[in-house]
């Protein structure tokens, strides 16, 4: 049981939903970009091309965010803190927003665009 | 300690009186002011179990209709009103509100508060919710009922081709509830965040609070696009604005969409709080506490984000570009892990106790089967080609059923037989517990497990008969002596439940032996929870209730007395649980019945189109708020006021974040968040919608422009006004010119409203009209908050440095500036838009 001293302050939160956030605005783009391309026609390799940079993009905020909650979580354990937790239940988030973001936007690697 | 002499009772029963008289709701007529959330909770409960069972009669008929070929029981036409009415019943007449009912009731009581934030709104939820449920069942006994099933399909649902009221009774009739279901979800939100037991850090709050914070979180985001979704459709059908109308730039699909984005989201909201249920009761069976309370809360807040992910996988066959739905059918198998997660934590918390028996174990052990199965042929289904095959076959009927009953209906059954002790002060007697769970079980399992072969065998769903060359009877009709052996079941479980109440055996305390909060307070409940409030040093779940329930009656815990006839509890800060404000919470009401009657009213005259008498009545909703806002005020400047064990707090008008600040915060979330599907929509037409470009374009001109700059100022005056009322200025002044600013911008917008071309032409136009009729409606809100802050400033309530009730209009003003701006834009932006489609192939 940790006895929480330290203070949490409620933007902290965030913390819980940032990385899946990331994940939804991800989600959003490409599937939007997706209909638009399909609707205006884009070529094939371009909107794959506009799409994959943008899955890029998105997995790469991703990753800096883990990283950011590593770096975090080593600090406080460095110093003998007790790790809220916050802090613990938001790094295992991000991480599953990292893992569902490669999952589920995958395809954009190699299934057919439109109908 | 020094507490005022007066209120300082004597002894536990002298303080049990003296709160009893503060708290407690009154006898006969005076039950239609109660406002207490064990009243309003068990309300609930018993009416969704009231709508369970008139679904379930509906099941029946249904099941009797289908038992053999060829039957003449009911024709379509009734056939088509009665599976629509069961699945629209059980879905938002019974689940919802059942789970709500039982968040109310459970969570003041195992976070250690004497009542929710808002004790009028929890009312005025259950009224609406009463009102609405009974226009919608009552529709039945017309013959009007909504026929175009649960999920209301355009354009089958649309005047062309439902030109009766039965699509209308849908749409006011769930709208309705759903606008109660929102305003439980932010009371329930908010409640969880602030009003715990002193020393309940988020890490310290039971598992059953995550559930619900993250389904109610849930809610406030998963609703709004129905709600918009409803109001678009029954404006269509009132004034023909062609929203989803093919032949003038509307689609069919947009309703798809908005209905999923709801209704997938919709399923995870069922389940969490009957997960959250499964959390708390199977560690107290297994006598150990839960393993994996963080993987668990990772695992549910994963979950509420990829179940807004999945919405398309009910759409799979209606031609979606294909990566599109590689997407969705990748998040719909990955859904799949949080809730194994779960299931996991489960049983290894059972593995690693000593198990006890007893009939919530029943009915878990139930679910386990029941559930691992419907999730199962779940994940079939989320692949595409064999979706394309089992498409509305009734294997999706049996799939949905074995999810929903498994996931919610059996622990629900769990949940009553664990919490009914503590509703009733008695114990069940075992005799028929146990046969009844047998018959629910086999009869669920034949009923529904043989309509996966049917379905497989090609059976569609919603057919009212069927020729008997295909070789469906005997599975039909063992099927359906399932189905009868069910109802058997939950007839003894209601039995079960008379007997109990009337006759069950009485108990000390704590009959489970369980460690939450819930327990440490007499059985039944009293009307104020706790005779005061305790100070919590660990983990919710696993608390020594034995030790802590009698030093609460004691008063030795905080605000172990009464002050001035109010009541009172205590509200910390969000994250630590640390002390920060004593609420004062209003008394019993009949203002929400009355508001409830109003808005009923509104919804009753809009059914039979009585437009101007539904406005008045709208008129009158608002009015009756502000009496709300009116009544109950507390008085500015009032100081520290003592909570006992030498603690003195600020009341909630005095700090920073009360519960009313937060709430109007996860109120515009959900504005918002309709807000945005109003946009979607717009562009979702423009986009995908067939006969674009429309022949009249809606130009846009310096109506508009005035109108942005309108919401520039009022964005910019909104946190004027607070910060001069800081500063010691004449607050009044700002307030002034902001209402001016909202007047000037009202009547451009009316302006830019009346002169523009006739909506029914066409989606464009209609959205248009939408857009700036949502910028509108909230300056005439912002004008409300304004006279209601200044009936408060002649009344003396708000004086310098009383902010609260600034603060919070400041939010609106704040809000209306930026969706206005927004909205206004994407007005000026469609000519363009609407030029690039020339390049569309
Ligand atoms: C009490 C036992 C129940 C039985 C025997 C039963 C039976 C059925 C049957 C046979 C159908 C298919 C009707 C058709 O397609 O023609 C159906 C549809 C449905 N049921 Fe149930 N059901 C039961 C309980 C529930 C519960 C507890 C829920 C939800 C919590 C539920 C939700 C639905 C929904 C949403 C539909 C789809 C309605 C539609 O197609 O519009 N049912 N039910
Ligand atoms: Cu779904």
């Amino acid at each position: 049981m940790n006895r929480t001293t330290t203070s949490v302050p409620p933007h902290r939160l965030l913390l819980l939903v940032a990385g899946f956030v990331i994940w939804s605005i991800a989600f959003v783009v490409l599937y939007g970009l997706n209909a638009i391309g399909c609707a205006f026609g884009w070529p094939e390799l371009l909107q794959r091309g506009i799409l994959l940079f943008l899955f890029a993009m998105h997995s790469a905020a991703l990753i800096w965010l883990t990283f950011w909650c590593r770096k975090r979580w080593k600090r406080m354990a460095a110093a003998n803190e007790p790790v809220p937790m916050i802090e613990y239940v938001g790094y295992g988030l991000t991480v599953a927003a990292l893992a569902s973001t490669l999952f589920v936007l995958a395809p954009t690697f190699f299934i057919t665009m439109c109908v | 300690m020094s507490l005022p002499e007066t209120s300082l009772p004597k002894s536990p029963i002298a303080l049990h009186k003296a709160l009893d008289k503060v708290w407690g709701s009154g006898k006969g007529w005076q039950r239609f002011s109660a406002v207490n959330h064990t009243v309003i909770g068990k309300r609930f409960m018993v009416t969704a179990l009231i709508f369970f069972a008139i679904g379930g009669v509906l099941a029946m008929l249904i099941r009797a209709q289908l038992a053999t070929s060829g039957t003449a029981f009911v024709g379509p036409e009734i056939y088509n009103q009665i599976f629509t009415m069961h699945g629209t019943v059980m879905m938002f007449l019974f689940a919802i509100p059942m789970l709500e009912g039982l968040g109310i009731y459970l969570l003041p009581k195992m976070l250690g508060a004497r009542d929710l934030a808002f004790p009028r709104i929890t009312a005025f939820g259950y009224w609406c919710y009463l009102f609405g449920g009974t226009i919608i069942v009552l529709s039945m006994v017309f013959g009007v009922a909504p026929d175009s099933g649960w999920f209301m399909y355009t354009p089958l649902s649309s005047n062309v081709y439902t030109p009766g009221i039965n699509a209308d009774v849908w749409l006011l009739g769930v709208t309705f509830v759903e606008i109660s279901a929102i305003t439980a979800a932010v009371e329930i939100t908010v409640s969880i965040l602030k009003f715990r037991a002193p020393g309940m850090s988020l890490n310290r709050m039971p598992i059953f609070g995550w559930y619900m914070l993250v389904t109610a979180l849930m809610m406030i985001v998963g609703f709004p696009p129905l709600i918009l979704g409803s109001i678009l459709l029954e404006v269509e059908r009132a004034f023909d604005l062609p929203f989803f109308d093919p032949t003038r730039g509307g689609d069919p699909l947009l309703w798809q969409h908005l209905f999923w984005l709801f209704g997938h989201p919709e399923v995870y909201i069922i389940f969490l709080p009957a997960a959250g249920a499964l959390s708390t009761i199977i560690p107290v069976f297994a006598q150990r506490p839960l393993i994996g309370y963080r993987a668990i809360i990772i695992a549910i807040v994963a979950l509420a984000f990829l179940s807004f992910g999945l919405w398309v996988h009910h759409m799979f066959t209606v031609g979606i570009p294909h990566l599109a739905l590689a997407f969705f059918s990748a998040a719909s198998a990955i859904v799949a892990i949080p809730t194994a997660v779960q299931i996991f934590a489960w049983l290894a918390t059972l593995a690693h106790g000593k198990p006890r028996f007893d009939v919530p174990m029943l009915y878990i052990v139930g679910f386990f089967i029941v559930f691992v199965l419907g999730g199962l042929t779940g994940v079939m289904l989320a692949m595409v080609p064999f979706n394309w095959q089992a498409h509305d076959s009734y294997f999706v009927v049996a799939h949905l059923h074995y999810v929903l009953v498994g996931g919610f209906v059996f622990p629900m059954l769990a949940a009553i037989y664990y919490w009914m002790p503590h509703v009733t002060g008695r114990q069940c007697v075992h005799r028929i517990s146990v046969p009844a769970f047998w018959l629910i079980f086999i009869g669920f399992n034949l009923t529904f497990f043989l309509m996966h072969l049917t379905g497989l065998m090609g059976m569609p769903r919603r057919i009212y008969t069927y020729p008997s060359a295909f070789g469906w009877d005997w599975l039909n009709l063992l099927s359906s002596v399932g189905g009868f052996l069910l109802t058997m079941g939950f007839a003894l479980v209601a039995t079960d439940m008379i007997l109990q109440f009337n006759f069950g055996r009485q108990f000390g305390r704590n009959p489970w032996k369980a460690g939450s909060l819930e327990w440490a307070m007499p059985t039944k409940p009293t009307s104020y929870n706790f005779a005061s409030l305790p100070e919590i040093d660990r983990r919710a779940d696993n608390l020594d209730v034995g030790r802590i329930a009698p030093e609460l009656a004691a008063g030795k815990g905080y605000l172990g007395f009464v002050r001035e006839g109010r009541m009172e509890t205590i509200g910390v800060d969000m994250t630590t649980g640390k002390l920060e404000h004593v609420a004062l919470l209003p008394n019993s009401s009949y203002l929400p019945l009355i508001s409830a009657i109003l808005t009923g009213g509104a919804v009753l005259s809009m059914l039979f189109s009585l437009y101007w008498l539904a406005l008045i009545l709208a008129f009158c909703v608002v009015g009756s708020f502000v009496v709300w806002s009116q009544t109950n005020v507390i008085k500015p400047n009032i100081g520290l006021l003592d909570v006992g064990r030498g603690e003195k707090l600020p009341p909630h008008t005095e700090v920073d974040g009360p519960v009313s600040w937060w709430a109007n915060v996860f109120a515009l979330l959900a504005n918002g968040t309709l807000f945005a599907s109003l946009l979607f929509g717009t562009i979702y037409n423009w986009l995908v919608a067939p006969n674009w470009p429309p022949q009249e374009i809606y130009t846009p001109g310096w109506l508009e422009l005035g109108a942005t700059a309108g919401f520039v100022l009022a964005g910019a005056i909104g946190p004027l006004i607070v910060r001069v009322n800081r500063n010691g200025g004449p607050f009044i002044v700002p307030m002034a010119v902001l209402a001016i600013v909202y007047l000037v911008t009202l009547a451009l917008l009316g302006i830019a409203l009346a002169a523009m071309p006739d909506p029914r032409g066409h989606a464009h136009l209609a959205t248009t009209l939408m857009l700036l009729g949502y910028g509108a409606l909230h300056c005439f809100i912002g004008l409300v908050f304004l006279l209601n802050a200044a009936i408060k400033i002649a009344r003396g309530y708000i004086v310098h440095g009383a902010l609260l009730e600034l603060r919070i209009a400041q939010l609106w003003h704040v809000y209306t500036a930026v969706t206005g701006i927004v909205a206004v834009a994407m007005v000026l932006l469609m000519p363009y838009l609407i030029g690039l489609l020339e390049r569309t192939p």
